[in-house]
């Protein structure tokens, strides 16, 4: 493998040969710091010792400030109670820092650590010399306010930092969370004891009591009852469960006692597999990023270098001037450059915007697999929708029923249905189907032959029976013959989704274009074109070359999005520059594609558009904040203000430059948690409301 | 350092997933960006 790993709490990438990395859910993590590491393993913890740090230096740096700033306090022995005061702050609260820096100089990539470090470290034992020797540089002052509010100013700006991303986090959390730590599992001898879900095997078999959440994925043994699945699809409606029915982790079960047989456990069931594909496209890059990537692995060393410069500038062009204090100046400058700059906010720009993204889209059902389609999916201008089972329903419904002859219309539909029970052709299921909304009984059926293309015969209640059908693709009508008499006739049609006109609407309001691809005949394509407002159609095409037609377009400049079905479509999904599958929440990690919907909620291919566009314009728009605060307050550290304000204001400088540091990280973080906000934003301006995409 | 076009990770040049297109060679950390990859430059380069 020649890639190189992101340190998953920061963002910045990690050489491979670290020794900072841990394990976890069978995946490797590699960390840029200990920090990192420690924030990654154990957050709560990592919070709680930032807290005591904090708590620490606020406690000790206050007084370091009145004691400094409150000139007429007359202090004995003032640089030594500085000294004191700022030691417990230096050592103890800046430790963390020292621990990353140290780490970045053997990995070979400098980061905030080092930087904070630098600046802080300078301003200290600058400070304790003065103290220690006050006749070498006679003029020189003490600046443990600088040291100890640096870190003070930095700590804080972490811990709000931490607390922030912690509430972001939780979102996508709330999936692990969801899965009880106990299930009921049914022994052989019909016993039912308690143990920890983590424990369960594929082929036991669990009970499942009102109310409680399935632990793992399972297949319906004895029971029936209604469950909640809006966890994994956002759709509030429950779904019924009967015997042979699959149900998943993290849905509930509502109102009935199953019996559950256990299909797949922990890491393989159904939540994990989404919560896994939530961290990994959070964890990923979008192609924006890169950008960011160039710049950060240069930034450190050019502030290094900018740091070095003013301080040299200062000190010759003091000295020069006959001023009376140019080593402090000179280290003051340095202190204020190393400190003000913020690799940080740069490295957070992406990944917390993406973290936010893929929570916003998981509550609606909606799993991006990878975070390079996101900048691709904004750019999206033609969007390709496969007709059966995406525009419209799997299985077609019948629309006319005709009858002559002797035999009534229920007798007629019986015997129909009962043969075509014995079938899995779609148009066998809708005469099934609508048996069974008349509440019609199903026979046996004996001698059941299906001849290909033409249609089923065979034996019912006495009865030779023969459903002449033809290709649902070329012609929905069928025959219905009782010992080779006419007895009847249906017409089958495939229902639009609902939703699918809308949809179809709306992204042609977003200037978006839309197409029709399938397999079908012209004329059924045509229809279902008519109603939708589409022309631009293409009927009877092969699976592989709807590929080809992608591709075409491709080759026009045409971003094109293609939904379709996960596994019928799969090159078609993958040739599209956004392949969207229609998922039903089972075997996602089979499905292909980088998005996929879990609920088959044909309106959220509009949310999703709204969704790429609004979170690549959010991480531009942290990336370029995140430019502009190095870009203009590197120069303001250097020693722009002095032409304003006079060399004083370096006595604040390094102090504010961790402010502006400490504030800069969270604004970004900030800045992303509003990318809800506006994503709610652009569906009002869509739809009228922020809840109900159409 | 390149980057891969699929997955966006960085990549090291000695990496031995690697595909030409259009005179400008492109690097992948594993086998299946790469396949990804020559199934349809077209996605990846634009």
């Amino acid at each position: 493998m020649g890639n190189t790993p992101t340190d998953p709490v920061c963002g910045m990438y990690v050489p491979e040969n670290t020794d900072l990395f841990l394990e976890k859910d069978g995946r490797k993590y590699y960390f840029c710091s200990k920090g990192c590491m420690d924030k990654f393993a154990s957050p709560e913890k990592e919070i709680k010792k930032l807290k005591e740090r904090l708590a620490v230096a606020w406690t000790f740096s206050v007084p370091v400030l009145l004691i400094t700033y409150l000139t007429f306090l007359s202090v004995p022995y003032r640089n030594y109670i500085l000294l004191f005061l700022a030691i417990p702050v230096q050592f103890f609260s800046g430790l963390g820092f020292y621990d990353g820096a140290i780490h970045s100089i053997k990995n070979r990539s400098a980061n905030m650590d080092l930087l904070v470090s630098l600046g802080t470290l300078t301003a200290f034992f600058f400070s304790l010399f003065i103290t220690v020797f006050p006749d070498v540089i006679r003029s020189a002052g003490v600046y443990f306010d600088a040291s100890s509010f640096i870190i003070t100013m930095i700590l804080t700006g972490n811990y709000i930092e931490s607390i922030t991303k912690q509430r972001a986090n939780r979102s996508a959390m709330r999936l692990i969370d969801m899965i009880p730590d106990t299930a009921h599992i049914v022994r052989e001898n019909g016993k039912i004891e308690d143990i920890k879900s983590d424990l369960l095997k594929p082929g036991d078999i669990i009970s499942v009591r009102v109310g409680e959440i399935f632990p793992v994925d399972g297949e319906v043994l004895d029971g029936e009852s209604d469950v909640d699945k809006s966890i994994l699809t956002g759709e509030q409606n429950p779904v019924t469960a009967h015997k042979g029915d699959m149900v998943f982790s993290g849905t509930k079960n509502l109102n009935g006692t199953l019996n559950v047989k256990v299909i797949n456990t922990g890491r393989d069931s159904t939540l994990s597999q989404i919560y896994e594909l939530i961290q990994r496209a959070s964890s990923g890059r979008a192609k924006v990023q890169r950008i960011a990537d160039v710049f950060s692995s240069y930034f450190v060393p050019a502030v290094l270098i900018s740091a070095f410069a003013s301080a040299i500038f200062w000190f010759l062009y003091l000295r020069n001037s006959g001023y009376a204090y140019p080593l402090e100046i000179a280290v003051l400058a340095f202190v204020s450059v190393v400190v003000i700059a913020c690799p940080c906010a740069i490295g957070l720009a992406g990944p917390i915007t993406l973290l936010i993204s893929s929570s916003i889209s998981s509550e609606s059902g909606i799993v991006i697999k990878n975070s390079s389609s996101l900048d691709r999916l904004s750019k999206v201008n033609r969007v390709i929708f496969d007709k059966t089972g995406t525009l419209t329903e799997n299985t077609p419904s019948v629309t006319e029923i005709s009858f002559s002859g002797n035999l009534d219309e229920n007798e007629t539909i019986q015997l129909a249905a009962s043969l075509e029970s014995q079938s899995n052709h779609p148009a066998g299921r809708a005469i099934v189907n609508m048996a069974t909304e008349k509440g019609i009984d199903i026979l046996k059926a004996w001698d059941v032959k299906e001849i290909p293309g033409k249609g089923i015969e065979g034996v019912v209640n006495g009865k030779m029976v023969q459903v002449m059908r033809n290709d649902p693709g070329t012609d929905h009508s069928i025959k219905i013959m009782v010992d080779k008499l006419y007895c009847g006739g249906v017409r089958i049609e495939y229902e639009l989704r609902n939703g699918a006109k809308e949809t179809v609407k709306k992204l042609q309001s977003m200037g978006i274009g839309v197409s029709i691809v399938s397999g079908d005949a012209r004329p059924e394509v045509e229809r279902i074109g008519n109603i939708l407002g589409v022309t631009d159609i293409y009927s009877e095409v092969l699976p592989d070359q709807k590929s080809e037609i992608i591709k075409d377009l491709q080759n026009h400049d045409e971003y094109v999005m293609f939904v379709g079905d996960g596994i019928n479509d799969a090159v078609a999904l993958e040739t599209a520059d956004v392949g969207v599958a229609m998922g039903s929440g089972s075997d996602i990690a089979r499905d292909s594609g980088d998005i996929i919907l879990l609920n088959n909620q044909i309106e959220n291919i509009v949310k999703l558009r709204i969704i790429g566009e609004d979170t690549i314009s959010k991480i531009k728009q942290n990336i370029g904040w995140a430019f502009g605060y190095n870009t203009v307050l590197i120069p303001v550290a250097a020693g722009i203000p002095v032409a304003f304000f006079g060399l004083a204001i370096y006595g604040f400088l390094p102090i504010l430059g961790a402010f502006a540091m400490g504030m800069s990280s969270v604004s970004v973080v900030m800045n992303s948690m509003l990318l809800r906000r506006k994503i709610n934003k652009s569906m009002v301006k869509y739809f009228g409301s922020a809840n109900s995409p159409v | 350092m390149p980057v891969d076009v699929v997955c966006g990770m960085k990549v090291k040049e000695s990496s031995e997933y690697k595909s030409e297109y259009k005179g400008k060679m492109y690097y992948f950390c594993c086998s299946s960006c790469k396949e990804s990859f020559d199934r349809n430059p077209v996605k990846y380069t634009r």
